[in-house]
């Protein structure tokens, strides 16, 4: 296997390529202060959103305006102070720590906690579908989401100590086996949505750490048949793509289509200027959950194109600067996990995005900082704190290119 | 193995996601949130309104119609109306998951709330709350708000009971809720209006009615419907998906628009009066088919002071036939309708069914036969609208005698015939070569001037006059007077278009029998209010006016939107014909056929009329007849005419306008004349009928007590020794008739204080009356026909207090006379 040649120029912009390979890790620095801002303006925008959005609901289903956002204040400086904690632990200890252990424990209670789900009264249901499971001292916990930083930490580690090797398929293939697993695992949730980033999670560490690109043709067709089948056979999902695909219409509102539409109304009505902040009209019970993944929906009725600009642009933002710290990352790991983080976030985002604004048809995907939901909160949050961790070891010759 | 930093590919890959990530997909967020907020953004906001406001319209409250003193006749109460939603009632939140209550307990649970309160079975709001193909249903309108607060308070007792338990069991760390605790949803008051006539029956054609969707469909409802109306708004107000209002500033408003109020012309004291004696007539000729109507006119402004049509209807309940006369006729025509279509007419229908209709009044057998139901349906239709028919607008009828007003004044403006000329009757008149026609006096009328063939109505000389005017001349004033078209009057229904009912100039022409009976008003037709006009113009120096009963529309807060002044059409005759015309009226009550209208103290001119309803050659005990009077007075400054006809009455009942219509007349005007402010003047031969105070005389000397008598123009009697008055009957200030005897008691004696029995007099003659109350130590108080008219027919016809009262010494008894000779008039 050729080692990766610095002269090559096949490695992207002269600028962005590695200069210099030293045999040691140059000492932890500062955090990426622009990434740290950026996680602080969203968290701010997205409790105000919060409040607005879920007062409504709160005060309908509690009798206290407060119920939602109370709490998840409370997970947001918990989380916060977690972040810049979590990013002074060195990232390498996932790896170094005991041969892996952290990593194997890890595996391990992801693997349980999935199959917990489907024990009766450990496995909590909401609105016909299982994705939560009670947990002793910390409630009420979503398995998916200690799933999706798991394949991050574990896909990076044996990417990692695979090497080159990667390009291999039977050296691949056990990746896969492993994401069809947990996919499937979420899948019987269901839970679509997870399903969906923790495929595009898995596929973006394993394309960065050098999986030959024409894999992606019949991982295509594969993915492309995987979907036919399941709309075409799951009643339910065929139903979203109709309501999807016009779900003003009388019938498809009454049934299927009523929360897209709802959103959409939410959005489009907002206008340039919105109708001002707590003046939203449809999170008063038209919007389904203003205050989980509708949130953004609220959000653009009330702060209107303007608002919603402002909060897309602080998400590409932090997004970009996740990468930016993925790519000058000080080894191959640190850019691996960083690269899972940050594509963690963007489709994350993205997707939720997507939903509300009807580019995808409707699936229960929350809106990182936004949504309502405390350990989602402390994970993204927690992840953060990795990313912040990796910043610490840029070079400080590259943390003046960002 | 040395650590490496990322190599060239990776950077390369790692790039390129990120510029997919952050450029292309949140690109495609900002294109699409650019093309639904900006771009697009009135569909949304049309959708986002179409969303939020609830699918409700704000009903107007619809104008009242007042009578000319503001008494309200018809108005709008507030209610509300209740609909449920049925996809909203179920709770999972709360009522499920934390109270325990599965869908069809929640559903169950609203069903019973709303049936306990209103007036719909548990059964049918339980059917509405589950059927949810609906957004939403309504299960009452016209619901009074007393009612919605009580549901609305016993949904907020639930709710806090719930949040009350609630905070306990947080704080007891457990426990059970109880039964009370529950939080409705799914359900909601919308704000409506009933429409209350508060008089019920009163003028009830007139005022009219409102149908199943609230629109006017009769009368002054349907009249100025586009008045009362007001108009609908729209609940563009936000609302929550639950039915409750939004707290944001509505963007776009659009309220209702209250209706104006109608203020009409008519005086509800005078149609209390008209309908009080119409209903007495109707009582007294209770074979009047037709029933009994009466319209009192404004002769100078062609205001509808009254306009009454026995037998009435309550509005609030249209449906609903009270009147026996309507009950009876109802029967016959279900029998009639059954017998036509071949099924059998002695069919059993409850009482119940007669009265208020409806298919519940109905056995099982009955509701089931279709057929049967169509028939009866149609059997009572028919009859309600007869009911609800303004006749004396709607209905052309012959005029009879009063039109011979109409020949005379047409005649004398023409100068066809003079005061002077004399006109002789025969009894019979050959009018052409085929044809005789008799005057209703046999023997003739001998000669008589203009005047006096008024006063005895006599056909013979009504001929003759209108051979005299001529059949062009005839019908020119026909038309003139406004009989051959609508007179425009503001209410619905009148026949449109020319007179259909009148002969064609050109027949009048021809056939001279036709013009001799059209003279004295026979077989051809006209409405009364068209008769009414003619004759308030025949008074009032010829000018003719558009009859109209509002003479005022209000903005709902009271100020004034428009006010109609009175429009005359046109002058027919000159103010000398009518000065004539007046003073040959006065001469038919004061000495006519017309007697019986007499009211003393008023100076009053009219008309009788007894017009046939049958054809020509149909036997004598098989005719019907219409009786009628027309009164005018003061006939020297004509004020109100009033027009009162009894309809269709066989011939073995009295039958005559001047016996049965006219005290009609003159009852009315008795009451209404002094109502708007008409003093009555006493001539010398009305002497008895004034009354006057009786004075105090008690503790005075017997001298004094004489002088004060005289003084006042009583006499009196004494009672008892001594010089000092003790007591007096009648007491003092009571009026009594001129000329009365006061009882005056001396020293020890008083008056007794035992009742008295008022004797009967009904059908006794006047002297006689007046023998049996002075007896009695009653008064007498004459009305009716003028003293220095009775004859050996005149007898008391009503009395009051009705005979067997238990009344005091001294009481006044009004005891009515009439005549039934010398009135006749066919």
């Amino acid at each position: 296997m050729p080692a990766a040649n610095p002269t090559s120029t096949r490695g992207g912009p002269r600028h962005m390529r590695p200069r210099s390979r030293k045999s040691s890790l140059p000492k932890p620095g500062k955090v990426d202060g622009a990434a740290v801002l950026g996680v602080a303006l969203l968290l701010t925008v997205g409790l105000i959103a919060l409040f607005s959005a879920s007062y409504v609901t709160a005060m309908n289903k509690f009798d206290d305006g407060l119920f939602f956002i109370k709490r998840q204040s409370f997970f947001a400086v918990v989380g916060f102070i977690a972040m810049l904690f979590i990013s002074e632990f060195d990232y390498h200890n996932f790896s170094r720590f005991r041969n892996g252990l952290i990593i194997k424990t890890l595996i391990v209670v992801s693997v349980i906690f999935l199959l917990a789900i489907k024990i009766p009264g450990v496995g909590v249901n909401a609105n016909g579908a299982t994705r939560w499971i009670n947990l002793p001292v910390v409630g009420q916990f979503q398995p998916s989401e200690l799933a999706k930083l798991t394949i991050i930490i574990a896909f990076s580690h044996y990417a990692v100590q695979m090497g080159d090797g990667i390009r291999r398929v039977r050296n691949v293939l056990p990746f896969f086996v492993a994401l069809v697993a947990v996919a499937g695992l979420l899948y019987l949730e269901p839970h679509m949505s997870a399903t969906v980033i923790i495929f595009g999670i898995g596929l973006a560490i394993l394309l960065v750490a050098g999986m030959r690109i024409w894999y992606f043709i019949p991982l295509g067709i594969l993915g492309g048949a995987a979907a036919y089948w399941y709309i075409s056979t799951q009643g339910y999902a065929n139903a979203r793509i109709v309501a999807w695909i016009n779900p003003f219409d009388p019938e498809v509102f009454r049934n299927k289509g009523w929360q897209g539409a709802n959103s959409q109304t939410a959005i489009g009505s907002g206008g340039f200027w919105g109708l001002g902040l707590g003046q939203g009209r449809q999170k008063h019970l038209y919007l389904p959950e203003p205050q989980n993944d509708f949130v953004f929906a609220s959000w653009c009725e009330e702060m209107g194109f303007i608002g919603a600009l402002l909060v897309v642009l602080l998400f590409a933002y932090l997004i970009y600067r996740c990468y930016f710290i993925a790519f000058h990352a000080p080894d191959k790991l640190g850019c691996l996990i960083g690269t899972g983080i940050a594509t963690k976030l963007a489709i994350q985002t993205l997707v939720n995005m997507f939903v509300v604004t009807g580019i995808f048809p409707v699936t229960g995907a929350s809106l990182p900082f936004f949504s309502y939901g405390g350990t989602a909160l402390l994970m993204q949050l927690g992840e953060m704190g990795i990313m912040l961790n990796i910043s610490r070891r840029i070079r400080p010759s590259d943390k003046q290119k960002g | 193995m040395p650590i490496k930093g990322p190599g060239g590919q990776m950077r390369t890959r790692l790039k390129w996601m990120a510029i997919l990530a952050c450029t292309l997909g949140f690109l495609a967020v900002i294109v699409r949130l650019f093309w639904m907020q900006v771009y697009h953004y009135d569909y949304y906001n049309s959708w986002a309104n179409k969303l939020q406001t609830r699918d409700t319209i704000l009903t107007p409250k619809r104008g009242s119609i007042l009578d000319s003193n503001g008494v309200e006749l018809a108005v709008s109460a507030s209610t509300e109306r209740i609909e449920v939603y049925p996809k909203l009632v179920y709770d999972e939140d709360i009522n499920d998951k934390v109270l325990g209550y599965s869908k069809e307990e929640q559903q169950e649970r609203l069903a019973k709330l709303l049936s306990k309160y209103l007036d719909v079975s548990y059964e049918t709001v339980l059917k509405q709350v589950q059927d949810e193909n609906y957004g939403g249903l309504t299960v009452a309108s016209g619901v009074e708000k007393e009612v919605t607060d009580q549901i609305r308070a016993e949904v907020q007792a639930a709710r806090e009971a719930y949040y009350t338990q609630r905070a306990e069991i947080k704080k007891a760390g457990g426990g059970r809720y109880t039964e009370e605790a529950y939080l409705y949803t799914g359900y909601g008051f919308q704000s409506d209006y009933h429409r209350y006539y508060p008089l019920r029956s009163f003028a009830s054609q007139v005022v009219g009615q409102l149908n199943s969707e609230g629109v006017g469909s009769w009368g002054i409802e349907a009249q100025y419907e586009s008045e009362l109306a007001g108009s609908v708004g729209r609940v563009v107000r936000a609302g929550s998906a639950a039915g409750d209002n939004l707290p944001v500033e509505a963007e776009q408003y659009v309220p209702a628009q209250d209706g104006n109020s109608v203020v009409l012309a008519m005086d509800s004291k005078i149609q209390e009066i008209v309908e009080k004696q119409c209903e007495t007539a109707l009582a007294d000729n209770p074979e009047a088919a037709g029933g009994v109507s009466g319209i009192v006119m404004d002769v100078k402004t062609g205001d509808v002071l009254a306009m009454a049509n026995l037998p009435e209807y309550d509005v609030n309940e249209p449906k609903t036939i009270t009147s026996e006369h309507l009950l009876e006729e109802l029967k016959e025509n279900v029998a009639e309708k059954l017998t036509e279509a071949g099924m059998d007419p002695n069919i059993t229908l409850s009482d119940a069914w007669y009265a208020e209709g409806g298919a519940e009044n109905l056995t099982d057998a009955q509701r089931e036969n279709q057929e049967l139901t169509k028939l009866l349906g149609e059997a009572r239709s028919e009859i309600l609208y007869k009911m609800w028919r303004i006749s004396p607008v709607s209905d052309s009828y012959e005029p009879g005698s009063i039109f011979k007003l109409f020949t005379v004044a047409s005649a004398y403006e023409e100068h066809a015939v003079k005061e002077t000329d004399s006109f002789v009757c025969g009894g019979r008149l050959q009018v052409d070569s085929k044809t005789s026609i008799s005057c209703h006096k046999k023997g003739g009328h001998g000669a008589q001037t203009l005047t006096q063939a008024l006063m005895n109505s006599c056909n013979v000389a009504m001929m003759n006059i209108s051979f005299k005017l001529g059949a062009d001349k005839f019908f020119e004033y026909f038309d003139a007077f406004g009989l051959m078209d609508p007179t425009g009057i503001d209410l619905p229904g009148e026949p449109q278009g020319r007179n259909s009912q009148m002969h064609a100039v050109e027949t009048l022409r021809k056939t001279k029998s036709t013009l001799a009976t059209a003279s004295f008003g026979q077989r051809f037709k006209v409405t009364p209010i068209q008769m009414l006009s003619t004759v308030c113009a025949i008074v009032d120096d010829g000018k003719l006016k558009t009859p109209r009963l509002v003479k005022e529309i209000r903005y709902p807060d009271g100020t004034v939107k428009e006010t109609f002044e009175p429009e005359i059409k046109r002058q027919v005759i000159s103010a000398e014909t009518s000065a004539y015309m007046r003073s040959a009226m006065e001469q038919v009550v004061s000495a006519g056929t017309g007697q019986n209208a007499y009211v003393a103290g008023y100076r009053i001119g009219g008309k009788t009329a007894t017009s046939e309803l049958s054809t020509p050659g149909t036997p004598l005990d098989e005719q019907r007849f219409t009786a009628s009077f027309v009164g005018v007075a003061p006939i020297d400054d004509p004020q109100i005419a009033v027009l009162v006809i009894i309809s269709d009455l066989p011939y073995e009942a009295t039958h005559g306008g001047g016996a049965i219509a006219a005290p009609v007349v003159g009852r009315i005007m008795s009451e209404v004349l002094p109502y708007i402010g008409v003093e009555p003047v006493y001539t010398d031969d009305e002497a008895d009928r004034r009354e006057l105070a009786v004075p105090r005389v008690v503790e005075l000397t017997r001298e004094e007590a004489q002088a004060a008598a005289e003084n006042a123009g009583l006499t009196c009697r004494f009672l008892g020794e001594g010089d000092t008055v003790s007591d007096q009957v009648p007491s003092a200030g009571v009026k009594i008739p001129a000329g009365s005897e006061m009882l005056i008691y001396l020293g020890d004696r008083t008056k007794t204080t035992e009742k008295v029995t008022v004797p009967n007099l009904l059908g006794q003659g006047p002297e006689e009356v007046e023998y049996r109350l002075k007896n009695n130590n009653l008064y007498l108080k004459r009305t009716g026909v003028a003293t220095n008219k009775y004859n050996w027919q005149t007898t008391a016809v009503k009395q009051n207090p009705a005979p067997g009262a238990k009344v005091n010494v001294g009481t006044v008894i009004e005891v009515e006379f009439s005549n039934t000779q010398g009135v006749n008039d066919r």
